[in-house]
């Protein structure tokens, strides 16, 4: 698993490659919460991620309720279907807000989408 | 702040170890580590074994140092251990002396009793590899799902309407277009649906970790395979069975159920589970040892002297409810599910076995039962008992209920069915079952909610089947129509099986109704089965346990075609929910107002031995006790084979009777929708048809 982070315009975007799980997700957590300290608006590339555990799941998540206590966007795009899958039936995707793939998670982020959007392009 | 004591004290090869902390038991996650923690009275040495996940490759076999041996607990931390990776058991050695209870053998590696996931069954229905060693492999569980503000919903039990529901078989059928079917995730798609039927209670059937593939075999005649289908056989109490989550394969299963019970909650709907305490899937002496057997035989099953296995169950062995450590497992594990699931009630299976001592005797006080009932987590679940097991002991009425358990009232669904039928001298059992049966629940201040009602549950005939065969169709079972219960009480209608004669699917149809009528103007909890609302079939097979295929599915093409019955049915159940006077906790004895006896005449029942008839009133200002007012009910049935006139009592003042069902007529005049009641022009005198159930309301 690596993980690449860039920044534009006003967030920062993470490419992760590779699995999340118990093994790697120290790894993610470590990498991201910093970004979320810089109280940036942070879009996750999930593109490259074909499996995410249990453990994966909850990284995640911690990284979600983190930013959202600081009043911070946390984007998921381009979430795999399988993953995405398992996310709505464990209950994990309705945590999240998601996005198809980064551009549109951009836009969103200059306030181009609304949430209806997001509801739509993920239904 | 960091615990002073949570260092490594040990090492074993790679593995990093202190002593772990004897309770919990089981395997519970803690800072950096894993705490292990298992109990064997009688067991010489025992040694925790590390399992790659999804295989049986060994990785590590680190014995529990004598200083990490606590009582007769063994307990061990091992740190740094990567959770999602490694399946876990325990070797333990000690005598083989099976006239002693003890049966140990080193050679095997067991499963723990306690281990809150499974690997080994993640997938349903795949076959197993049963030269692996190691068939059921322990897994760590996160135990941080997030609730929100989810919490058991504490509906009032006598508000409950129970839909009994096997997970799998819900959703299974290609025509549910769920996503993921035969799952908790498939039950999640389909909830707007239980939401328009009107329940607000699934009991499901196990969902305990099992084995689907206990048993099964080829069935000679059609060559199908068969399997534990129901999972009336318990692996692991605290595990949900993977193959039922579509997320099983990626560990997910505890995640999956828990956003079911979320969701149900959400939506209004409670979940009991159906459990099955009284045996396990061990079997007796010949079956596989896999868990308790080879890590304290003596302690987790009923002997006899000669150390054999009681058969209570009659499902080969006997669990030792009775001895204090699997009474405390049975507690541990209730209470696990009740506040890690947020679960909220519970039904038991062969529930008398409950009752039973450490040698079979019935005992008058038992502890468990009254540990369960009285235990502060499981304050406010519900505890149903299936009041009898097949050693015999029968205590429907009868048994130990400490102001909390109900029963499973198997007298309901026998004299309803055979009232319906038409057999003689039932008016009078049928008079005390619509009130709640204070024959069976009166005599020791139990009230009506001691009695969930049903015609209907998994074991047994479906409705539709009830009113279709009058024998039982088991071939398919494999053991040459000899199991499943011979004495139906049910009745075909004039042609065995299916018809296409119209006044026998038309009558079918009328007895359907009449039985769900009764049903839910009865005080007591109804219990509706699964596939019931759109007559489902299982062909005459009234025992479909081993069944993966549609004896079991439901069939949603059947709400298409036989919509009427599912119309019957969802508003029948709105009209309980729309009167509290049919859900009192209270005997109408113990209340101002009384339910009252009619029959063709007004005020005379006729409980002659030949009668067929019964009318009765509920008055709406006896409602929950008076603290509820509603419509004042009436409700005339008639099981003889002509159409007779009943002669009305008076409807109270300022009010006329209106007709809110009459399985009598046909669809859709045959119901109404609560609140667009009829006014019915004659208010002296009606017609009941034949074999027909009428409801009237006063407004």
């Amino acid at each position: 698993m690596e993980i690449a982070i860039t920044n534009v315009e006003n967030a920062s975007i993470v490419v992760i490659d590779g699995d999340i799980d118990s093994s790697t997700a120290p790894e993610v957590q470590r990498q991201i919460l910093p970004i979320v300290a810089e109280n940036r608006k942070i879009i996750i590339d999930m593109s490259k991620v074909d499996f995410m555990s249990s453990a994966g799941l909850r990284t995640m998540l911690l990284i979600h309720r983190n930013s959202a206590a600081k009043k911070c966007l946390v984007i998921l795009a381009g979430v795999k279907a399988q993953i995405a899958g398992t996310m709505k039936a464990t209950g994990f995707y309705a945590f999240f807000t998601i996005y198809n793939n980064v551009d549109e998670a951009l836009a969103a982020t200059r306030g181009e989408y609304h949430d209806g959007d997001r509801l739509l392009s993920n239904a | 702040m960091t615990e002073i004591d949570f260092y490594p004290t040990h090492n074993f090869e790679d593995y990093k170890l202190r002593v772990g902390k004897p309770f919990p038991f089981g395997a519970t996650l803690v800072p950096g580590g894993v705490n292990f923690s298992v109990f064997s009275r009688q067991a010489t040495s025992c040694t925790l074994v590390l399992c790659k996940k999804n295989s049986s490759e060994i990785l590590a076999e680190i014995p529990f140092p004598e200083c990490f041996h606590v009582g007769n607990v063994y307990c061990m931390v091992v740190f740094d251990l990567d959770f999602e990776e490694v399946e876990y058991g325990y070797r333990m050695d000690g005598p083989f002396a099976p006239e002693k209870g003890e049966r140990f053998n080193k050679e095997r590696i067991l499963l723990d009793p306690y281990a809150k996931a499974m690997g080994g069954r993640v997938a349903w229905g795949k076959t197993p590899d049963w030269s692996e060693p190691f068939q059921y492999r322990g897994r760590f569980v996160l135990e941080d799902f997030d609730w929100e503000n989810d919490k058991a919903l504490e509906t009032p039990i006598e508000d409950l309407i129970v839909y009994e529901m096997h997970v799998r078989s819900f959703t299974q059928h290609k025509s549910s277009g769920v996503t993921n079917p035969g799952t908790y995730a498939g039950i999640l798609e389909k909830i707007p649906y239980l939401k328009e039927l009107g329940v607000n209670c699934l009991e499901l059937m196990p969902i305990f970790e099992f084995d689907e593939f206990e048993n099964s075999r080829q069935n000679p005649v059609t060559g199908e395979r068969t399997y534990n289908y129901w999972g009336y056989s318990t692996v692991g109490f605290f595990a949900p069975k993977a193959g039922y989550a579509s997320t099983g394969k990626f560990d997910m299963q505890v995640d999956e159920l828990k956003n079911l019970v979320k969701q149900l909650h959400k939506n209004g709907i409670e979940v009991i589970l159906d459990v099955v305490f009284n045996h396990t899937a061990e079997g007796n002496e010949q079956g596989p040892t896999f868990s308790f057997r080879g890590i304290d035989d003596k302690t987790y099953y009923m002997l006899t002297p000669e150390g054999y296995y009681y058969n209570f169950s009659g499902c080969g062995n006997t669990l030792n409810c009775n001895n204090p450590i699997v009474r405390d497992m049975v507690l541990d594990c209730l209470r696990y599910w009740a506040a890690e699931y947020h679960i909220d009630g519970f039904r038991f299976d062969l529930a008398a076995i409950l009752g039973r001592d450490q040698s079979g005797r019935p005992l008058s006080n038992p502890p468990l039962i009254e540990s369960l009932a009285y235990d502060p987590i499981l304050a406010k679940c519900k505890l149903i008992a299936e009041a009898w097991d097949a050693g015999g002991l029968y205590q429907v009425g009868s048994f130990p209920a400490y102001g909390r358990w109900a029963e499973w009232n198997g007298k309901f669904r026998d004299d309803v069915r055979k009232f319906i039928k038409g057999e003689d001298g039932l008016v009078g059992a049928i008079a005390q079952r619509v009130q709640g049966s204070p024959d069976l629940y009166g005599w020791n201040q139990r009230g009506p909610t001691a009695s969930v009602n049903f015609i209907t549950c998994h074991d047994g005939f479906t409705l539709y089947d009830l009113v279709s065969y009058n024998h039982k169709n088991n071939l398919a079972n494999g053991e040459g129509n000899r199991d499943g219960e011979s004495n139906n009480n049910s009745w075909n209608c004039g042609a065995e099986g299916e018809t296409s004669d119209p006044g026998i699917i038309r009558l079918r149809r009328q007895q359907i109704k009449n039985a769900l009528s009764i049903l839910l103007v009865s005080q007591g909890i109804p219990m509706i089965l699964m596939g019931d609302e759109v007559a489902g079939t299982k062909r005459g097979n009234n025992n479909t346990y081993c069944h993966d295929n549609d004896l079991n599915w439901f069939d949603w093409t059947l709400l298409d075609k036989n919509h009427d019955v599912f119309r019957f049915f969802k508003n029948m159940l709105a009209f309980r929910h729309a009167h509290p006077v049919l859900r009192n906790c209270q005997y109408f004895e113990c209340s101002a107002a009384y339910i009252t006896w009619h029959g063709t005449k007004a005020w005379q029942a006729d409980y002659s031995p030949s009668s067929k008839t019964l009318a009765f009133m509920l008055p709406g200002s006896s409602a929950k006790g008076g603290t509820a007012p509603d419509n004042t009910i009436y409700v005339a049935m008639n099981s003889y084979w002509e159409a007779l006139a009943y002669d009305l009592p008076s409807s109270p003042a300022n009010t006329r009777w209106h007709v809110f069902s009459n399985t009598g007529m046909q669809p859709p005049a045959d119901i109404c929708t609560p609140g667009s009641e009829i006014l019915i022009d004659n208010q002296q005198q009606i017609i009941v048809g034949a074999r027909s159930v009428i409801v009237l309301i006063a407004k």
